[in-house]
């Protein structure tokens, strides 16, 4: 019996006359992120992906996990693909639930979707008809139709789909559906966090990562990479620009008020993003900032930092607690990358107390002691991009 | 600018294996590949490779080959000594002797020993790391299982007289193991078994004498009591099994035995280029203190610039092709302060801009001039920025 991967995918099934573009995107993401690792095919029928991969249980297990991460997907279910014909599919019902059954389940239920209505026999009724076919193989099992420990699925279209095993996937919209934007990666938890959340919504996603050698680590810079590669399991191929930041942040510190320079250095990196996005034709910035996280993340830091720029920013975690962010990133495998302990190594940036109720005409004057347009001019004659 | 050339001047951390031992190591991989357990002729060749090797290393000792345990470096060897030790004789004594300017693989290890019930007594040392011989011989009792102290210290090059202190710790306790950590002092320093007669154990690694890394040994003398931490096919007469390192261990010995040939004149060579290095810092660089005492081991340098982070200037001088330690490489993955420093009390304003020099035999006195040049162009601005 040959088994293929049954993808369904949620919020895109809402869409109207646009639902083949989203449709389009989904199917060339998960064609690019199966691309080179496996050898595949990829078929539609209303409303489901299904995916054929050539290997053994492990080798389609691998294809799964990596499926899962394909945003726009809810579910990817390992079924049986049979005849349109009841006895295969009895077969298929009952190999699926001995396998349960082995795996120490005990109560079940069947649950038919027949948009083939070429299919002679009403979903109802072919449940139980499958049901008692299943009853008289294994005895031991109960039908229990309110809290079943696991439900044999049967889908009937061109062809039937059998399957009880499903593996839960991100849902959201395929990545590149809704544009570019560009991310303020650093080495902490919370960006790469919010890089998902936004590549989530369907945003393609470039990077910017500032560098100030020597006062942060070579190592500092490949943490930011690692974390890059992590995401990019979810958001596809990331550019990744790296920014010597070092004469800039060096002029702020030698020429501005120390308790600004956090925000103040905010601002340049948001104006430095927001000329590269226009470069890349990137339409939105996207920060991880936390509403009173810490002094640049008040309300009134907020508002300063956000008028540097006229793009939109995007905060996914604005509302957030720092026990979320953590979670999620426990969940998409950065928050360990994140922890590694190659922060900036110089404090000397960082105020002693900073401002937490900053000014905009203040921190405007304070702005006029730099040449801030001169700095973003030398920021952007030296970047590094880094393919990821 | 880069230097073209490459400045290398943390030899204490790792250097550059010798030509020749890359070459030996590669013919004996491409060709010598049996196993030394297996009774043909394929075995019995790689046999003969080891046992020569090991008599090389025997020779550098002054000690029998039998004594030797060929382990994957000094990690492993510390750990041994310390943990098949004590296993061995429990009932001897429950109390480790050690000092605060170990290896953590010694202090960590002594310390962890506390969960198998042994209790752990850490000396104090002095303001150039020796070790206060009254702290020892007042803590050597019937109770004490063993002394642990390291030659030579990784970090200031501090050169402590194991041999006289075995001899005043058996006077008092001739029940006492004594274990030395001489991993800066094999092939620097004429180490003799014979006339170091009250040291039992001595733990060497292979990388710091221009062998390859993953290599070790640990010197165990005939008598002394053990059990192995790795069981299996009873290799190196049971006391580790596993199968051997052949192309390793050659390397390894054939670096031993190079090594020791020049070591004399390495001791020179090191030894001018250790005083012109103070002669220059003396001339160009201000605030500084030196943590290594004149008689320390030439190879090693500590040098702690007032006001500044040694991370910065090491990042800094890693953009330059110039690489130096900041406090110990091992310390480089964990944040604070050198607990070695911390234990000379070297002052706050130092503490955190120590870093260490250390020599290997292909250093020049150009390379010390790159250095410092660069050192003292750096140092105003790097001084300028203090946390405000």
């Amino acid at each position: 019996m040959k088994i293929v991967l049954l993808i369904k995918y949620g919020e895109i099934m809402l869409k109207g006359l646009n639902r083949p573009f989203f449709e389009k995107q989904l199917e060339r993401n998960v064609k690019k992120i199966l691309a080179g690792d496996f050898q595949y095919s990829i078929f539609k029928e209303h409303g489901r992906f299904f995916v054929e991969v050539e290997g053994d249980d492990a080798v389609q297990r691998k294809a799964a996990d990596k499926i899962t991460k394909v945003f726009g997907i809810v579910s990817v279910a390992f079924t049986y693909q049979v005849e349109l014909d009841a006895v295969q599919i009895y077969k298929a019902a009952i190999l699926l639930s001995k396998k349960a059954y082995s795996n120490d389940l005990k109560t079940f239920k069947v649950e038919t979707r027949r948009p083939n209505k070429l299919f002679p026999i009403e979903s109802m009724k072919f449940s139980a008809l499958a049901g008692e076919q299943i009853l008289n193989e294994i005895p031991e099992l109960k039908v229990d139709v309110h809290k079943p420990e696991f439900t044999v699925h049967v889908e009937i279209r061109k062809s039937a789909y059998i399957y009880y095993e499903s593996i839960k996937a991100g849902g959201g919209i395929p990545v590149g559906s809704s544009g570019k934007g560009l991310v303020l990666l650093s080495g902490g938890i919370d960006s790469p966090v919010s890089a998902y959340m936004m590549a989530k919504r369907g945003l393609q996603l470039e990077a910017i990562y500032f560098h100030s050698h020597p006062y942060t680590t070579e190592m500092a810079k490949e943490k930011v990479i690692d974390l890059a590669k992590k995401l990019s399991l979810y958001c596809g191929n990331i550019r990744l620009h790296v920014v010597n930041f070092t004469s800039t942040q060096l002029a702020i510190y030698d020429n501005c008020p120390h308790a600004q320079l956090t925000i103040i250095m905010r601002r340049v990196m948001m104006k430095i993003a927001e000329r590269l996005a226009e470069d890349i034709h990137a339409k939105a910035l996207v920060t991880g900032e936390s509403l009173g996280q810490v002094a640049s993340q008040t309300l009134e830091s907020l508002a300063v930092t956000n008028e540097s720029v006229s793009l939109p920013v995007f905060r996914p975690l604005i509302g957030m607690d720092k026990y979320e962010v953590i979670k999620i990133a426990q969940d998409i495998d950065t928050f360990e990358t994140s922890i590694l302990p190659y922060e900036d190594c110089c404090t000397v940036f960082v105020a002693k107390h900073p401002e937490t109720k900053p000014r905009l005409e203040r921190i405007m004057k304070s702005e006029n002691n730099v040449d801030i347009s001169a700095m973003i001019d030398e920021c952007m004659s030296d970047i590094e991009v880094v393919e990821v | 600018m880069t230097n073209e050339k490459v400045v290398y001047l943390d030899n204490a951390a790792s250097t550059k294996p010798y030509p020749e031992v890359t070459e030996r190591m590669k013919e004996i991989l491409d060709f010598t590949y049996g196993n030394s357990s297996s009774a043909h002729s394929k075995g019995v060749e790689a046999h003969r490779i080891i046992k020569k090797s090991t008599e090389t290393l025997a020779d550098v000792l002054n000690c029998h080959p039998e004594e030797i345990v060929i382990t994957s470096g000094a990690a492993e060897s510390n750990n041994m000594a310390i943990k098949s030790y004590a296993f061995a004789n429990m009932k001897a004594g429950k109390t480790i002797i050690t000092s605060a300017y170990e290896h953590p693989t010694v202090l960590t290890t002594v310390r962890n020993m506390a969960r198998f019930g042994f209790n752990n007594c850490i000396c104090g040392i002095d303001d150039m790391g020796y070790v206060k011989e009254c702290n020892i011989k007042d803590n050597v009792s019937e109770d004490t299982l063993m002394v642990s102290i390291m030659t030579v210290n990784s970090e200031t090059g501090t050169f402590n007289d194991i041999g006289k202190i075995s001899t005043e710790v058996k006077a008092i306790n001739d029940k006492v193991a004594v274990h030395t950590d001489s991993v800066q002092a094999f092939c620097k320093y004429k180490l003799d078994m014979q006339k170091w007669s009250n040291l039992d154990m001595l733990s060497v690694s292979s990388h710091k004498i221009k062998g390859p890394k993953g290599m070790g040994m640990l010197f165990i003398r005939k008598g002394t009591n053990i059990v192995p931490l790795i069981d299996g096919g009873g290799h190196q007469m049971g006391r580790r099994s596993g199968t051997e390192n052949t192309a390793g261990i050659a390397g390894f010995a054939l670096a031993a035995q190079m090594y020791t040939k020049e070591s004399a004149n390495y001791f020179t060579h090191v030894t001018e280029l250790n005083s012109y290095l103070r002669k220059q810092l003396a001339a160009y660089i201000s605030d500084y203190i030196i943590n290594s005492p004149k008689d320390a081991s030439p190879y090693v340098l500590n040098v702690a610039l007032k006001d500044i982070r040694s991370e910065v200037v090491l990042n800094h001088m890693a953009g330059k092709n110039i690489f130096v330690a900041a406090g110990s490489a091992c310390s480089s993955k964990h944040k604070g302060n050198s607990h070695v420093l911390e234990a000379m009390c070297v002052p706050g304003d130092y503490i955190g801009g120590a870093l260490r020099v250390s020599f290997g035999p292909t250093n020049t006195k150009e390379d010390i001039d790159i250095f410092i040049s660069e050192l003292s162009s750096v140092l105003p601005r790097f001084r300028s920025l203090r946390k405000k």
